[in-house]
């Protein structure tokens, strides 16, 4: 029997950086993955904002924009009628998330009004994103990294869970006792099937469609500076697809079509109708398959928790798969561990699923509005004129404006990416006023309580979410009221609940962040804020602990 | 005679889609949702006139054969065997070749195909 506090079942992106943030968090884990290497297919194509900014208080961030898309490399996304052309619009400035990540770090910094995240997008295959989270996990002392087990079952009770797992090839089975386990193990998760959580939904929506992964030096050529674009959209009569280059330094490329080769067309002959020109290349793989718009009826039992896929399966129009995954396991991490360390209370971990289900059903409904958009846009093509008449070229103009209208939501919805709150989570104490607007596409800055902390610098240039504190509280306060947080500190001390205290002198940032103060969790999400703190701090602290109900 | 019988099997797939969405919104309870949250006009129709529209509104769905004036969404097809043959095709995504080929047109919010498409799997069970 091997003890463990956490046993994380699943080691792609989601389980691997729970593992890293229980790991950062002092909570020792272990990670079982059935298979014996991280993925050879590309998958995922993109590391958003939000995944960013968390990679970066996880120590991760610069290592992964080192094996993704060079900084100063585009990730422009573009409409044409083939990968050769004609180009019906590229999206290449009007919105920070298109710009190469070292031109966006600039934009980011120049920013004093809270509106921009801390982060870029970095773009990025899954294939070479897990290796750096695999090796960070195999770095860290207290991750015992299994990969070639699977879970076999699990019992658990009142104390913890005791599951049984086996090594693949050898067939060795071993037990072990953790205090939680938890299910990052795909759409097809064991550990949701085993708890009989059913997914909220109906299924096959969209059919079955098509993907081709393929290698080519020669495609670069086709874009501007031998830089291919993050992604092509490709519509002509007869012809809709998406290319996509998770990666403008190497050759790979997967194209997406709505539907297999028909009778007579050759996996070849559908790569060279995208190119638009016959190049050199080699199939690395292909095949059918079916995009969801499901969500987990609950996202665990008792000591159990499902997060990433096991939770929600997204079509990948707006890149919310992993990244709403990313965001679970960050929001779960520092509750689990608080919960170990026993400052944490009962409501704690139950608020991992009053927080996230709501956040996981709306990034459904948004990524449904993304391929709905991207369907109409695409399709449209079958109506343009490549013709060089003015009459072609008004079609084409049309159709690139009807694009860039439609299909940016895809790209630009920072709203959706950093400013989802936790709206009526029994660990947020309720703010006062009333709730700011909510806008999918614009983000808008605010500390209303169970927003993220609007990200900022100080005047030394240092970002205040590098001053938070990833395993405890934070409390924000105008430098003039900082000697007044004593009821805070002494009640957090009372219960064992870390917090600390970042007295703020700039005036733009006592601008930004409304109230003199502003209790910040290690997940970077307003707890509770306020004009003055209240005598008696015990019931706010026992509140955002979960120690109470607000 | 061949186009006159696609014609009638257009109006007939029409009639009885409209029966079965109203028996299954009696019987389950995701559609009587679905149909509480939206209120739309959806419009399937071929060139060679056949055509009918489905409302959306106040928690029911009406069908009246024709075309109306302003549909949010619009499937506009080369023909009604096209149609008929395309929509009752198990497989999903051959509306969407239909698409690339040219068989269909779509205006519209491509949402409402979606709504569609989820009432019509509930609806065949």
């Amino acid at each position: 029997m091997i003890r463990t506090s956490v046993l994380v079942v699943g080691g792609g992106p989601v389980g691997l950086s729970l593992s890293i943030a229980l790991s950062q968090q002092g909570v020792p884990s272990i990670v079982v993955n059935d298979r014996k290497t991280t993925t050879t297919h590309p998958k995922l194509d993109v590391v958003n904002c939000r995944s960013m900014e968390i990679f970066r208080q996880l120590g991760l961030s610069e290592r992964i924009r080192d094996a993704g898309n060079p900084r100063s490399a585009n990730q422009y996304s573009a409409f044409a009628a083939s990968a050769a052309g004609p180009m019906y619009a590229v999206m290449s400035d009007r919105h920070l998330i298109y710009r190469p990540v070292a031109d966006a770090e600039k934009r980011i910094r120049d920013a004093v009004d809270g509106a921009l995240p801390l982060e870029s997008m970095q773009r990025i295959a899954q294939m070479n994103l897990e290796p750096v989270l695999l090796d960070a996990a195999r770095s860290a002392p207290s991750i015992d990294t299994r990969f070639g087990w699977r879970l076999y079952g699990f019992e658990q009770d009142a104390e913890g869970v005791t599951a049984m797992i086996q090594d693949v090839e050898s067939g060795r089975s071993l037990h072990v006792h953790a205090d939680y386990l938890v299910g990052c193990d795909g759409p097809n998760s064991l550990v949701r099937n085993f708890l009989n959580i059913d997914y909220d939904g109906t299924r096959d929506l969209v059919g079955e469609l098509f993907i081709i992964h393929f290698k080519s030096d020669a495609v670069a050529a086709l874009y501007p500076d031998r830089q291919p674009y993050w992604h092509t959209w490709l519509c002509r009569p007869g012809f809709v697809g998406l290319l996509v280059s998770p990666d403008a330094s190497r050759n790979d490329f997967i194209l997406h079509r709505p539907f297999a080769p028909r009778p007579g067309e050759s996996l070849e002959s559908v790569i060279d109708a995208a190119l638009g020109v016959k190049v050199a290349y080699e199939i690395v793989q292909s095949g059918p398959w079916r995009p969801q718009f499901l969500v987990a009826k609950a996202f665990g039992r008792g000591r159990v928790f499902l997060a990433g896929d096991s939770t929600h399966q997204y079509m990948p129009t707006g890149g919310l798969g992993m990244n709403t995954g990313l965001a679970e396991a960050h929001n779960l991490a520092w509750k689990l561990a608080a919960t170990l360390k026993r400052w944490g209370g009962e409501t704690l971990l139950e608020s991992y699923e009053a927080e996230r289900l709501p956040v996981a059903r709306r990034n459904r409904d948004h990524v449904k509005k993304c391929a709905a958009a991207s369907f109409e846009s695409t399709f449209r093509g079958s109506e343009v004129r490549l013709d060089e008449t003015p009459e072609g070229k008004a079609s084409r103009e049309s159709l690139a404006r009807d694009f860039e209208a439609k299909t940016s939501r895809l790209y630009e919805s920072l709203g959706v990416e950093i400013g989802y709150r936790y709206v009526g989570s029994p660990i947020v104490v309720a703010d006062s006023a009333p709730e700011p607007d909510y806008d999918e596409i614009r983000y808008v800055p605010t500390t209303w309580s169970g927003a993220r902390l609007p990200s900022a610098f100080r005047a030394d240039g240092t970002a205040v979410f590098d001053q938070l504190d990833p395993s405890g509280f934070t409390l924000l306060a105008s430098a003039d009221r900082a000697g007044d947080c004593g009821a805070m500190t002494t009640a957090a001390a009372d219960v064992g609940a870390p917090l600390s205290v970042l007295a703020i002198d700039e005036p733009h940032l006592i601008a930004l962040y409304q109230k003199p103060f502003v209790l910040v969790r290690p997940d970077h999400h307003v707890a509770w804020r306020g004009d003055a703190l209240p005598t008696d701090c015990r019931p706010v602290v026992d509140v955002v602990r979960g120690a109470s109900r607000p | 005679m061949i186009r006159a019988v696609e014609k009638l099997k257009l109006r007939a797939l029409l009639a009885v889609t409209a029966a079965l969405l109203r028996r299954c919104a009696r019987r389950s309870l995701r559609l009587r949702r679905m149909l509480s949250e939206d209120s739309f006009v959806m419009q399937i129709r071929a060139d060679d006139g056949v055509g009918g529209f489905f409302t959306v509104r106040d928690c029911r769905i009406r069908f009246r054969p024709g075309v109306h004036p302003n549909p949010d969404f619009a499937q506009i097809w080369r023909d009604s065997g096209a149609a008929v043959r395309a929509l009752t095709n198990k497989d999903e995504t051959e509306l969407l070749r239909a698409i690339e080929d040219g068989r269909c047109r779509l205006q519209g919010s491509f949402l409402i195909a979606l709504w569609f498409n989820e009432a019509m799997k509930l609806a065949r069970g």
